[in-house]
């Protein structure tokens, strides 16, 4: 009996062991990934071309019911679908942009501004729901979260009557200023409904909506959608500040401080992370259930960060106390700050890593967007990202025989990265626009950008085109 | 004697030309920063080949350098185009630094290279001002505005 007590010990501790060498959070600021390592098994990649002619795609979604159907959001309001065999479906499968009789649903005024998202609920194939968000011009920027539900009888197409009839509003987020919506909605494995919002614009958080529990901006959300029709959302109860405004009665005595601590008056139960400053592109790992964000930095450090599926949330990712691993606003070598919550995983810079610091020759950008996690051609949960200035595209992924995370620059392409998924074969997809911000000329006249899926060089279809890069 | 002065007065012009050229010009940098293959510039519909662009596409020398009223719009055009990725200096921000010996593209150190870049578009944000209304008498302004700024 004894022995079996000790075998099983043994055996617990073996598997606590191999858990906590699996992988793990960065300690310390030195212990974060920044280009320069190697992500093991990630083989010379290269972008082939899906489709293309899309104006200004912002989003993509596969739709994994087995039709090989791919949703792409396109910023003035309209969801395009791209068949199995890569053809663009004429007509949108959503158009935003022309059911109310006064114009646009949409607001694209700034190049942040539009449509951004769609996600297919877990039962999708069944019950039509989908999800959109994105900035509405009746309600003068706020943020919208609304579900529309597909015609069986018109699978690629919902009209303007079905578009109306079957809208249903479930959020409505006033925004101060046009810039960081944030804007990926996406469902994980939990069948619970995430939204990633940015800190509401303008720069240094002047809000300080990060760090504000009361708020919506700067923040990932979690929402229950299953609810009757006329109730918007359920609070799931297991969201880590679900109980934390709670009405109750007061007791002094007799109450930890931990237990004290848990007590947050005015804050909103929907968050199940904070101190995010624009998280547009985060994505679960399908296979181990992990989360990604890719959380767009301000003027020198753009972050990667991870959950691992256990995570009960509540993970406080620190801006605007800190940028990535360094504090803001950085002034570089020596300077002292706290680091408030979680540290990133992985981190690369802008040209200038800090005021007047050294340029950076190689692995920089300026807006980090997410792309999916990839387990393909000895890929084993690498994050896939793309930098929207530089166009390079990175790859993040735990480095077991070093125990600690990698980041890697795979290359540099003439793409600005919008977005990105994971197909039904588990391919990562990415987007590109030709939006940049100097160069915005509206969602609608920009030229077109494309949809593409990273494959193993070597597996590249003979005759399709492939992004330039090296 | 006047004959011989003027042939020498005329030597001495070409001769400084010539070096102005070698500092700008290299024709061989007239190439993709993708692939190094050898670019071509058409007209947009309607675009004129100012003098001083046909001079370029031949020789790789910039008339403009220098240039007080090409440079004045070279900076305007710079502002527009240029500025809010460049910095106001050059030394880059949201895109790369202009200006010193260390370019994200070793092409960038000749004006031949760094049109071929503005003409044809680099890698990320940087795409192509041949789609753009700027012409490419326009683009040599630009250069010759940005090279002002190296101190």
């Amino acid at each position: 009996m004894k022995v079996y007590v000790i075998a099983a010990t043994l055996a617990v501790s073996a598997i606590v062991a191999t858990t906590s060498i699996a992988q793990q959070l960065p300690a310390s600021p030195a212990e974060v990934a920044k280009p320069g390592g190697k992500v093991p098994g990630v083989p010379k990649l290269a972008l082939v071309k899906v489709a293309d002619g899309f104006r200004d795609p912002t989003g993509v979604t596969a739709a994994n019911d087995g039709s090989g159907r791919i949703f792409v959001t396109e910023r003035a309001g309209r969801v395009r679908i791209v068949g199995k065999d890569g053809k663009v479906q004429p007509e949108p499968f959503l158009d935003l942009t022309n059911f109310n009789p006064l114009g646009s649903d949409v607001q694209t005024g700034f190049v942040e501004q539009g449509l951004w998202s769609i996600a297919l609920h877990p039962k999708f194939k069944e019950n039509g729901h989908v999800f959109v968000h994105y900035a509405s011009l009746p309600f003068n920027g706020a943020s919208m979260v609304v579900r529309f539900t597909v015609d069986q009888a018109s699978p690629n197409r919902i009209t303007k009557e079905q578009l109306v009839k079957s809208s249903k509003v479930l959020m409505n987020i006033p925004q101060p200023y046009y810039n960081h919506y944030g804007g990926m909605i996406t469902f994980g494995p939990d069948g619970k409904l995430y939204i990633g919002k940015g800190d509401a614009g303008w720069e240094g958080d002047p809000l300080d909506a990060g760090q504000r529990l009361e708020v919506f901006w700067g923040k990932l959300l979690r929402i229950d959608v299953d609810t009757a029709d006329d109730v918007a959302y359920a609070v799931p109860k297991d969201n880590p500040f679900a109980k934390a405004d709670k009405p109750q009665l007061m007791s002094l005595f007799g109450i930890t401080e931990q237990g004290f601590s848990q007590i947050k008056i005015g804050s909103r139960p929907e968050i199940w992370a904070y101190g995010l400053r624009n998280p547009y592109m985060f994505h679960f790992d399908k296979k181990s259930g992990d989360l990604f964000i890719a959380d767009v930095g301000q003027n020198h450090w753009e972050e990667i960060n991870w959950q691992p599926a256990a995570s009960k949330g509540g993970e406080n990712y620190g801006w605007k106390h800190n940028q990535g691993s360094h504090c803001h606003p950085t002034t570089g070598p020596g300077e002292k700050c706290p680091i408030v919550g979680v540290l990133p995983i992985a981190e690369y810079p802008h040209q200038e890593p800090y005021p007047g610091g050294p340029k950076s020759k190689d692995g920089w950008g300026c807006s980090v967007q997410g792309l999916g996690v990839a387990n393909y051609a000895g890929m084993d949960k690498v994050y896939l990202a793309g930098d929207w200035c530089s166009g390079r595209l990175f790859a993040t992924g735990w480095d077991a025989g070093e125990k600690k995370w990698q980041m890697q620059e795979l290359m540099q392409t003439s793409l600005q990265f919008t977005s990105g998924n994971v197909d039904e074969e588990g391919f990562v997809l990415a987007t590109n626009c030709v939006c940049f911000y100097t160069e915005d000329k509206g969602p609608n006249t920009n030229p077109p950008g494309a949809l593409w899926r990273i494959m193993p060089a070597d597996k590249v279809p003979a005759g399709a085109e492939v992004a330039k890069g090296n | 004697m006047p004959g011989q002065r003027l042939s020498a007065t005329v030597a001495a012009c070409v001769f400084s030309t010539m070096l102005v050229a070698a500092a700008g010009a290299s024709v061989s940098d007239f190439k993709s920063p993708f692939d190094g293959s050898k670019m071509d510039f058409p007209l947009k519909p309607g675009e004129v080949e100012t003098p001083v662009l046909k001079e370029f596409k031949v020789t790789g020398n910039n008339q403009y350098r220098g240039d007080t009223k090409a440079v004045k719009d070279g900076k305007e055009l710079y502002e527009t185009w240029c500025q809010a990725c460049h910095n106001a200096d050059g030394s880059g921000r949201m895109g790369p630094a202009l200006i010193g010996k260390d370019f994200s593209y070793p092409q960038t150190a000749s004006d031949p290279g760094m049109f071929a870049i503005i003409y044809g578009g680099a890698k990320g944000a940087m795409q192509p001002f041949s789609a753009r209304e700027v012409t490419q008498d326009e683009m040599l302004k630009i250069i010759a505005f940005v090279r002002t700024l190296e101190k």
